[in-house]
């Protein structure tokens, strides 16, 4: 881990202590390497002008000695430099540049040049030398040059004084700094830990009644104020929240307790009216044959009293009757669909498709049909009924038959979980603005004598695909053909078997 | 000019060291050495305002003897120089009296006149009288040159010097040997 990313993760009692010290350091250390710098150009200030001051002396002190050439006073003026303990080396040169006298320190022997070089300070590393002429100040002549040497010696030792002074202040205030840091940074972390235990304990228990505590009135205060009104709001919108998913199930359970009813009373008033139709069409049979059989008793028995006219009216209303017993046989069919169907059991569409053609087995030989089909499957369904759709179906295509000879198809397609059948065929075709109204019990498109029939082959269709969990629905071009097509479940429902 | 004046001086210094007698064997740098002496003493000398007719005025540097045993030395010691703002002057003379303004006198051992004369005359005046005699100090002369270690040396006789309100520096006569006059001799 980066020293970096070790920092951010640091708890912030300790980064605040960190903060802390690392400031204190930097002041101390930038203080102390003030005062360091500045002591260093002091010392070398005032040792340089000491230097001057020294060399003066000792100079005017050296000019009789040097004029009088008397050199060993020149000896004892410069021993005076013994005084001076930074002083490690003197010597005066004569005007010519030849040394006449010289000073060493004992415990510091210094090499002193056999000419004076230049006037002026010469910094090294070791020490400092100032060359200075030395002038007779009545006649203004220079009568020789006085050299001085001082070494660092006395400073290095200031120096490490010093340094050492700084070190044990830079300790000093690094540990009271650590103490009083470890109790001043409470002020500012402590209304922080406060807020992170406040979180954590809502985040571990979802309880959002907890409130952080107010500790202060700065920016943490003003920030647990907004963190105590978050969590009002959170409270408050909990609440809504509740309330309105407790009213929307209510809602949706008061909506469907309603659909439930409606769709019971549905199923109950269409069985009611299924068994109103059998009932009523069944009953209805019984009078009609009655009307049927007097009527004809009438026109045999009292047949050379009834002129042509009463012969013709006779005719009639048995026609009538017979038409109208039509209609009930096949209202009785429409309505068996739903209230005399069987359970669903598995089913050979192949072995229905053979029965229909059985059944259509005149119409077929008397249209010269050709009628194909795909591999048939096995589903779960109503073997009667399947057999009856496939009769109406292959039936309706026979007979609204075109010029040619009818090609009929029977064609199926596995569509995800349903059976997609087609009957295809090549016949009249049917106008689509009518299509809707095709499928609807007793709806003829063209007239009785060009087609006999009721027109309720495909209700009955419609009725049985539905009954099975599937759609029904056509496609057709006038004069070219028409494409019935219905979906039958792959596993059909057991329950549809009941309805 | 003024540096191969003293390179010469510290020459014959250091043949004086040398060992050989340097009023006998070597007159001439010794007259060189006590040339630069001669003026040397007055840089360190201060004479009262009344010695001078102005700030200009120059310093006199007087010869007293039969003979000048110092040649051209003490003109070329001095020429070109100043001490004070004032130039200055060497005068050679038989006689005191050919003198007019004298501020230091060297007196030979050639001078018609005594020694000891001449001595009474200067008392009290603000003159440097140098001299080589051995009781030239005795008798109330202020500078006397003599050799110790083979060397030039000098001894002062302050008492003769306040009388003429001479006031020589502390750092002359820290390298003078003083002369002190018996009690009953001062005034």
């Amino acid at each position: 881990m980066s020293f970096r990313s070790r920092v951010r993760n640091l708890p912030i009692r300790r980064k605040l202590s960190l903060v802390v010290l690392v400031t204190v350091g930097m002041a101390l250390l930038l203080t102390c390497t003030a005062l360091f710098i500045f002591e260093l150009a002091a010392f070398r200030r005032s040792l340089k002008r000491d230097l001057g001051t020294l060399a003066g002396i000792i100079g005017q002190n050296s000019v009789s000695p040097l004029v009088f050439n008397d050199r060993t006073t020149a000896e004892e003026v410069l021993a005076s430099l013994r005084a001076e303990e930074q002083i490690a080396a003197g010597a005066i040169y004569a005007s010519d540049g030849e040394l006449f006298a010289s000073y060493r320190r004992p415990e510091n022997p210094f090499h002193l040049p056999a000419l004076p070089g230049p006037d002026g300070h010469l910094f090294a590393a070791e020490f400092i030398r100032f060359t200075a002429p030395v002038v007779e100040l009545r006649s203004g002549e220079r009568v020789g040059t006085i050299l001085l040497v001082a070494d660092y010696q006395r400073m290095r030792e200031r120096l490490f004084s010093y340094a050492g002074i700084m070190l044990f202040a830079l300790a000093g205030s690094f540990v009271a700094a650590v103490l009083l840091s470890a109790r001043l940074q409470r002020v500012v972390s402590d209304p922080i830990l406060n807020l992170a235990r406040t979180a954590r304990a809502i985040s571990g228990h979802q309880d959002y009644s907890v409130r952080a505590e107010k500790l202060s009135e700065d920016e943490l205060g003003v920030f647990v104020d907004a963190f105590n009104q978050m969590l009002t709001r959170i409270q408050e919108q909990n609440l809504a929240l509740h309330e309105a998913r407790d009213e929307l199930e209510a809602r949706v359970e008061e909506r469907t307790e309603e659909l439930k009813r409606q769709a019971d009373e549905l199923a109950r008033s269409n069985a009611d009216l299924e068994q109103f139709a059998y009932v009523a069409s069944h009953d209805l049979q019984e009078p009609l044959r009655m009307v049927s059989n007097y009527t004809q008793l009438l026109g045999r028995r009292y047949k050379d009293q009834l002129d042509q006219d009463a012969h013709d009216f006779i005719g009639y209303a048995v026609d009538g009757a017979v038409r109208m017993q039509g209609l009930i046989n096949d209202l009785l069919q429409y309505s068996r669909v739903g209230t005399r169907g069987k359970d669903f059991s598995p089913v050979d569409c192949a072995a229905v498709f053979d029965a229909a053609i059985a059944n259509l087995r005149h119409a077929i030989d008397e249209s010269g049909a050709t009628i194909t089909r795909d591999e048939l499957p096995t589903l779960r369904g109503d073997s009667a009924q399947l057999a009856l759709l496939f009769q109406n179906l292959i039936g309706n295509a026979l007979k609204f038959r075109g010029e040619a000879p009818p090609r009929i198809h029977v064609g199926v397609r596995r569509e995800g979980e349903e059976w997609a059948f087609a009957v295809q065929d090549n016949g009249i075709g049917i106008d689509l603005e009518y299509k809707d109204r095709i499928f609807v019990i007793f709806q003829r498109l063209h007239s009785l004598s060009k087609y006999p029939g009721t027109g309720i082959g495909l209700a009955i269709c419609k009725k049985i695909v539905e009954r099975h969990g599937g759609r029904m629905r056509v496609e057709s071009t006038v004069g070219e053909g028409s494409r019935f097509s219905f979906t039958i479940p792959v596993a059909s429902n057991q329950l549809m078997g009941h309805d | 000019m003024i540096l191969r004046f003293n390179r010469l001086l510290l020459l014959f210094s250091l043949l004086a060291l040398a060992g050989r007698s340097p009023l006998a064997a070597q007159p001439i740098p010794e007259f060189e050495v006590k040339a630069a002496f001669l003026y040397n003493f007055i840089r360190f000398t201060d004479w009262p305002e009344e010695a001078f007719a102005g700030p200009q005025e120059p310093f006199i540097i007087g010869v007293l003897g039969r003979e000048n045993p110092f040649g051209n030395k003490l003109e070329a010691a001095v020429r070109g120089k100043t001490i004070d703002d004032r130039p200055l002057q060497v005068r050679f003379a038989q006689r005191l009296r050919e003198f007019g303004q004298v501020h230091i006198l060297y007196i030979s051992s050639s001078a018609p006149e005594s020694q000891e004369d001449l001595l009474q005359a200067l008392s009290g005046r603000p003159v440097v009288t140098v001299g080589e005699t051995a009781d030239f100090t005795a008798e109330g002369g202020v500078i006397r040159f003599f050799v110790r270690d083979r060397k030039i040396a000098f001894e002062i006789n302050p008492t003769a010097a306040k009388r003429g309100e001479l006031r020589l520096s502390s750092r002359l006569l820290s390298l003078a040997r003083i002369y002190r006059e018996p009690a009953e001799v001062s005034p």
